[in-house]
């Protein structure tokens, strides 16, 4: 009787340890602390960002760059709003790469908050706040988050960053140069980013004149590639297209090396944009990157972005980010100064007239999007060089690390 | 459904095993649910980093240096912060791993940063043939390793006098302190035990994969699942439950594609617990 009691007792205590493990991801947030102000307020102008800092992605150098620009515009006095100069506060919540508590922390932060415009964070955060956005009614600026994958919404999500479409015609274009048989391998993640990325990418390779031999979609946290592996060496795939979390890409360029498949040209979208890759050693070498920026490209505010974060940040891409994140709320700055006021509607209006340089380069709007430069670059030895377009590009190595 | 597929799953399976041993026997032991559990692996992961990206040492070679530090820093936890509140009520230790684990994921984030790592090995990309087919060398040698330390701990348990002693604290812990035993310290040689398993396991994860601050949960999870399928308090069952896993994940995803091999997990999670709960390893529960 004891036992059976004392098993009861076990199974509760199990199933209540599940369920607070499985809450566990919605339950923490982190927030800078600020003094609030709102449309109305006399003092600064208040705007948020429901931004990954922690969990699954963390994008430290995207909010370095939201701050670097409010620091700038604070350093010259301010934004000119309702006639007088008034400063900019940012209030950046941790939403640890939860969507619901970013869903949660946007709310508040325009609900309790009343912050005049938010700023982005990653990915498919970013498409699942456009619709918090427009329900709010608040104008948000975002970057990461290539243009083609942004839902029509209402229009009061602004995103510019760059194509994928660009990407994949840079890629192809690098990939005829490597020598392949033209078959493609296209592996993402399952979710609505990952499947709208191959089928873009699917449709540009048929359009380059690649044959894209197998498309398979993993859920985020797949340690086990061999039937993607098996589905790239059986098609004789030489063309390598992964979408996936960098810990996905990890796993799975150690398996490909020891199942002995090997592409001759690969690129890690997301994945292998992390300074973490380097940590795969050898194996990393070759691999291509979508990148938004480079040291080389000759955009603007670069030195900048070099001087003040290449210490914290020495990868490319990372700095890449900073200056993402400066372009982003450099926008959105430019927008509350040329509305001359801090009521969302009149910003929203202003951004649909942008028209600017940014760090990213230039800044037009059209259908609330704006397309960005975009740039290949290979890691090499922990290092990422720019190989795509030529302009400010090096030549393009073998895929070593998986040969 | 093919050989590589049922050899892909059983030797993920192996790792499975590994992360979940430790669950089980602190769950067994103790009956204590230990939220914290993905962060020993974890942090394992990250001590041996130390040495493996700081100084170049094989991860072969630091495993053991790993899995004695996370039972030294465990040690201490269980006897002078869990074991008091576990005294106190049954639900405190949970509230209380639930905090360890929020703070050692802050503290991983702050000490290594956000991006994800990796231990460099040469067996960690290598290919070997087994039964026809290829594999990779770093699963095999973490299925081997589980073996060893599911057989070390079986034997460790029930052979020798300390095994007598947590077997004693586990059965009832009153008695077993009238007899003598030092039922705070076998519990925290509970725990310290535990969480150089989970080091071992994160060792491996962190060779075979890669690891960031925030790999623990769904570490734990498995974890879990794991222990529901073997049932308490046995080690022989905690590989199967493994092997089971891996090879449920492993034909889901081959035959419905990659969408399900969390789907199964869960699944088999939960069927178990409703249906037979003592789990699939284990001899019913008597009167």
């Amino acid at each position: 009787m004891q036992a059976i009691t004392g098993h009861r007792i076990r199974r509760r205590y199990l199933a209540l340890g599940v369920a607070a493990a499985a809450l566990l991801a919605g339950c923490a947030s982190n927030a800078t602390p600020s003094s609030g102000g709102g449309a109305t307020s006399s003092g600064p102008v208040l705007i948020g960002t429901s931004i990954a800092l922690s969990g699954a992605i963390a994008l430290p150098q995207i909010r370095d760059g939201y701050e670097l620009a409010l620091a700038d515009a604070n350093a010259k006095g301010g934004i000119q709003v309702d006639g007088t100069k008034r400063k900019v506060e940012l209030k950046v919540l941790d939403n640890r790469t939860d969507t619901s508590t970013m869903l949660q922390q946007v709310r508040t932060l325009v609900v309790n908050d009343h912050v005049v415009a938010l700023l982005g964070s990653c990915c498919q955060q970013n498409i699942d706040m456009e619709a918090q956005a427009d329900s709010l009614k608040v104008p948000l600026v975002m970057g990461a988050l290539p243009v083609e994958l942004l839902p029509a919404g209402n229009g009061y999500t602004w995103d510019a960053f760059q194509s994928l479409a660009d990407g994949a015609n840079g890629f192809y274009a690098t990939a005829a140069k490597a020598g392949t048989n033209k078959k493609v391998l296209i592996v993402t993640d399952n979710d609505a980013q990952g499947t709208s990325t191959a089928q873009l990418w699917s449709q540009l390779g048929k359009a380059a004149g690649y044959d894209v031999v197998a498309v398979k979609a993993v859920p985020s946290g797949t340690t086990d590639f061999s039937n993607v592996i098996q589905a790239g060496t059986s098609d004789k795939a030489q063309v390598l297209v992964a979408a996936m979390v960098p810990g996905d890409c990890f796993a799975m360029w150690k398996q490909m090396k020891a199942l002995n498949y090997q592409p001759k040209i690969a690129i890690g979208l997301q994945c292998a944009q992390t300074p973490g890759w380097s940590s795969l050693g050898s194996l990393g070498n070759g691999t291509l990157v979508q990148m938004n920026w480079t040291q080389t490209a000759g955009l603007p505010d670069t030195a900048e972005v070099v001087a003040k974060y290449s210490s914290k940040y020495p990868n490319a891409n990372d700095l890449g980010s900073v200056a993402l994140g400066y372009a982003e709320a450099s926008i959105l700055l430019d927008a509350i100064s040329r509305a001359g006021s801090a009521a969302p509607s009149a910003i929203n209006k202003a951004l649909a007239s942008t028209d600017m340089s940014t760090a990213l380069g230039s800044v037009k709007f059209t259908g609330n999007k704006s397309v960005t430069p975009t740039f290949l670059g290979q890691w090499e030895n922990g290092t990422i060089s720019q190989v795509w377009p030529a302009k400010g590009g090096g030549p393009l190595s073998p895929l070593s690390g998986l040969g | 459904m093919s050989v590589e597929t049922l050899v892909a799953g059983i030797l993920t399976g192996g790792l499975y095993a590994l992360i979940g041993l430790g669950i089980s026997i602190v769950f067994g032991v103790l009956g204590m649910m230990n939220l914290a559990h993905g962060e020993f692996v974890i942090g394992g992961a990250y001590l041996a980093s130390l040495l493996v990206i700081g100084a170049g040492w094989d991860p072969l070679a630091v495993l053991p240096l790993a899995m004695i530090a996370m039972a030294l820093i465990a040690y201490p936890l269980q006897r002078y912060l869990l074991t008091p509140l576990l005294r106190a009520s049954k639900t405190a230790p949970l509230v209380a791993t639930f905090g360890l684990l929020l703070l050692a994921e802050a503290l991983f984030q702050a000490a290594f940063g956000s991006h994800p790592k990796s231990l460099p090995a040469p067996y960690a990309a290598a290919g070997i043939g087994l039964f026809g087919i290829r594999v990779q060398a770093i699963y095999v040698i973490a299925f081997a390793l589980t073996v060893v330390l599911c057989t070390a701990t079986h034997l460790l348990l029930t052979k020798s006098r300390a095994g007598s002693a947590v077997r004693a604290a586990a059965a009832d812990p009153e008695t077993a302190a009238i007899l003598g035993i030092n039922v705070g310290r076998v519990y925290a040689m509970t725990l310290a035990g535990a969480a150089a398993l989970a080091a071992a396991g994160g060792v491996m994860t962190g060779v075979a994969q890669s690891f960031t601050p925030s790999s623990g949960l769904p570490l734990l999870l498995t974890g879990f699942a794991v222990m529901a399928l073997a049932g308490i308090g046995t080690v022989g069952g905690v590989l199967l439950a493994g092997v089971t896993l891996g090879v449920l994940q492993s034909v889901a995803v081959a035959l419905f594609g990659g969408g399900w091999s969390n789907v199964v997990v869960y699944l088999a999670f939960f069927l178990v617990l409703a249906i037979r709960p003592q789990g699939l390893f284990r001899r019913g529960a008597t009167a």
